[in-house]
């Protein structure tokens, strides 16, 4: 698995936001994108998504695995966001929310394990039927990178997720958010204005200066 | 406060008086000559009554909640909402009796559709076959969706300013679902909490509508509201005490009703919920254009019924296989104008005068609302709701007799006061989701400048608030001015309005006559709508032109 993305321009009327930007994300690696708002790391991340808004003009390639998915609809980009919101659907249970991010083609009983053991990873064992308000922040924040990952994503991306969060439950879902990407061989790119989220290799869009952390 | 509390007060105590008659009480004749019980039980078809009456209550309900369902998931983003959101609210201002005469123009034997079957198998007289009034009520429930799908697809409209969708939608879309299927599984479920309260009024409206019912509905046996108000207009009073037994009847069927719905709302949750989570991520595009094109064909039957009114009106003669009519005149306006002058005033009159006096009501409660503690604010909420959640037939009769024996019936004020019953809720409800969203900050800011509580209402916050004070007036003086019972019951037969004359007309011949009335009901709420429209734009004219703000695309996209 890996992200390339090339030649990237994006502009708003009368403003260029990026322009030739280039980058390539190893399968498990993870690069954070630093700058301050209104840089265009955002746009950045919509575009790759799918979801920019009709104002934004854009050109340029992003490849998944090999393949250009830039002519795809948002849903077909096997692409999984994590927002500052966990954005857990609220009217279902937390072992509803993590089914419904699995593939189709799964038996009942496999899909029944396959949340058993996100719930397991995300150190909630047991909980499937809790609401999500009945849970603290940070278990929130588990559940919602689980079920971004239960739906097979081959690549990740994280706009500002941890900037909800205290200071002290940020270094555990960060670190917890990292290893579960690591493990999967996911390429991840996240966007932060907090240098202390930064991880691996970090890329400035202000200077757009490279450095290796 | 005390309005808050003494109109659901007075409903209440309406609803008893109405009911006391059926158990042997009566305020007004010293005896009923007729049981109350037996009366109503002897009646021929009351089986028959009953069950078209449930049905076609839980039936349009049940359909108009579909058509609210397809057109929040398949017409988001596309030019139908937007055009929904502009044609919505002129188009609930518009009388649903005004509906029914369209209705009727439409699908009676002799209407346009029968002109163009007609045509088609070159009929030369109309089809034998009851397709208005007819006995199952199909042509009531046509006029009821007609007219409660739009009202609750507005109802969507706004609560989907209070859900976030967008982002339900971006996190749907992330997880692989398409667009459409995200507001199936994820959007639908938080936005129809939010629209269980409309519904439940929309049902009990349906169940207990008398003049929809009178003019579409079944007429052998008619619906039980409409035999509620046939033996409270017996002339000779013989008929109180089985009208009593038969509201007492009716909310019966109103609460089973209400626990039919429930339990089918919590059947049909528990049977999707593996359909949600099952993983299915793409219907096929065909059927979401089907939901697309259902909608666009009941916004366009509602549009057509209202311009066959219109078109009505100009008519002299239109013999029946013909599909143009055949003579076109002013003959039928220059004739009537001058005995329109009467129910125009009053339907105006009564609808200026209560909408005024809710509109006073409402804003006076909600800036009280601000000392109120949240439990208290939600036992506000659900008082305001009572009246809506009482069938209108239940309400009024009692509230008649209650008049007659305080011997205040027929006066202007006794008449407004009912309104008000009915106008204070909408009024209320329309201004409450403004008021809770105004920033106080503005008024803090205002009262430190000027130091003067009156003078940062009258200021800062009323013309703050001015478009949507507009937008409520405009519910509320419709509202008053569809109003039937409200005004036939407690008016003493004294008060003429266009409504209660199309409802009188709608049993005679003439269907250029009924067009007539049904054409200029509508013109007072189109009026006041072009007035709210106007008039913010004409007072920001006079005030000078804001001050231009900051470009905010450069924040939207970072």
């Amino acid at each position: 698995m890996s992200l390339l993305l090339q030649d990237i321009r994006l502009s708003l009327p009368g403003q260029v936001l990026l322009s030739s930007f280039s980058l390539t994300v190893a399968p498990g690696e993870i690069v954070s994108l630093m700058g301050p708002s209104g840089c265009g790391k955002s746009s950045l991340l919509a575009y790759i998504c799918g979801i920019a808004h009709e104002s934004l003009s854009t050109q340029g390639h992003i490849f998944i695995d090999g393949q250009q998915i830039n002519g795809r609809p948002a849903h077909q980009r096997p692409i999984g966001l994590m927002f500052q919101d966990d954005l857990l659907f609220p009217h279902m249970s937390v072992a509803g929310n993590l089914a419904f991010a699995l593939p189709r083609h799964l038996s009942g009983k496999e899909r029944r394990q396959r949340v058993e053991d996100a719930l397991n990873r995300a150190q909630l064992p047991g909980q499937g039927q809790a609401r999500p308000d009945q849970l603290s922040g940070g278990e929130r924040a588990r559940v919602s990178l689980m079920r971004t990952l239960l739906a097979e994503p081959r690549a990740l991306l994280l706009d500002e997720p941890f900037s909800r969060l205290d200071a002290r439950l940020r270094q555990q879902v960060r670190q917890f958010v990292f290893d579960q990407a690591r493990r999967k061989g996911i390429p991840t790119l996240l966007v932060t204005h907090d240098e202390q989220d930064c991880h691996g290799r970090v890329i400035s869009l202000d200077t757009r200066r490279t450095n290796d952390a | 406060m005390l309005a808050a509390a003494i109109l659901p007060l007075v409903g209440l105590t309406g609803l008893l008086a109405s009911l006391l008659p059926a158990f042997g009480w009566s305020p007004v004749a010293d005896q009923s000559p007729l049981p109350a019980w037996s009366t109503l039980t002897s009646l021929s078809g009351l089986t028959q009554m009953l069950t078209v009456t449930l049905i076609t209550g839980l039936a349009s309900t049940a359909l108009s909640l579909l058509f609210v369902l397809i057109f929040a998931c398949c017409c988001w983003k596309t030019r139908l909402w937007t055009l929904a959101e502009f044609t919505l609210p002129p188009l609930l201002c518009i009388p649903h009796t005004a509906l029914a005469a369209g209705v009727s123009f439409l699908l009676a034997p002799t209407g346009v559709l029968g002109r163009l079957l007609a045509a088609i198998n070159g009929w030369e007289i109309p089809p034998d076959l009851t397709t208005i009034n007819d006995a199952w009520g199909l042509s009531l429930i046509f006029t009821l969706v007609l007219k409660e799908a739009p009202f609750l697809a507005l109802m969507a409209i706004s609560a989907c300013r209070q859900i976030p969708v967008e982002k339900l939608l971006v996190t749907g879309q992330s997880l692989g679902y398409s667009p459409s299927l995200c507001w199936v599984k994820i959007v639908w479920t938080p936005l129809y909490r939010a629209l269980r309260l409309p519904v439940l009024t929309v049902l009990i409206y349906s169940i207990s509508v008398v003049d929809i019912s009178m003019m579409t509905g079944p007429s052998l046996p008619p619906t039980l509201p409409v035999q509620i108000l046939l033996w409270y207009q017996d002339p000779d009073l013989l008929y109180q005490a089985p009208a009593a037994a038969a509201v007492a009847l009716l909310l019966v069927l109103s609460a089973i009703a209400v626990l039919c719905y429930l339990a089918a709302e919590k059947g049909v949750s528990y049977c999707l919920q593996p359909w949600i989570t099952g993983g299915l991520r793409h219907l096929p595009h065909w059927i979401f254009m089907i939901g697309r094109g259902l909608w666009s064909g009941l916004s366009a039957t509602s549009l057509g019924c209202l311009l066959l009114v219109a078109l009505w009106s100009f008519i002299t003669r239109w013999p029946f296989p013909d599909m143009l009519p055949c003579d076109w005149s002013l003959q039928l306006w220059s004739r009537h104008v001058h005995r329109l002058q009467t129910p125009l005033s009053t339907t105006l009159t009564l609808a200026l005068l209560s909408t005024l006096a809710a509109l006073v009501l409402a804003v006076t409660l909600l800036e009280l609302g601000k000392y109120q503690t949240d439990r208290l604010r939600k036992a506000t909420t659900i008082t305001v709701y009572i009246p809506l959640l009482i069938p209108q037939i239940a309400l009024m009769p009692g509230i008649q007799t209650l008049l007659i024996s305080l011997n205040i019936d027929g006066l202007w004020a006794t008449v407004i006061g009912c309104h008000l019953l009915f106008v204070f809720p909408y009024c209320y409800l329309s201004l409450a989701q403004s008021w809770r969203s105004y920033d106080a900050r503005y008024s803090q800011t205002g009262h430190l400048l000027s130091g003067s509580r009156l003078r940062t209402f009258l200021y800062i916050k009323l013309p703050m608030l001015l478009p949507c004070l507009l937008t409520s007036s405009l519910l509320g003086a419709s509202i008053s001015s569809a109003l039937y019972l409200p005004t036939l019951m407690p008016g003493a037969g004294r008060f003429e309005t266009l409504t209660t004359e199309a409802v009188a007309l709608s049993s005679g011949g003439s269907r250029s006559l009924l067009a007539l009335y049904a054409l200029v009901q509508v013109m007072p709420p189109l009026a006041i709508m072009a007035m709210a429209k106007l008039l913010p734009a004409a007072l920001k004219r006079r005030t000078g032109r804001p001050l231009e703000t900051r470009p905010a695309h450069k924040e939207n996209a970072a």
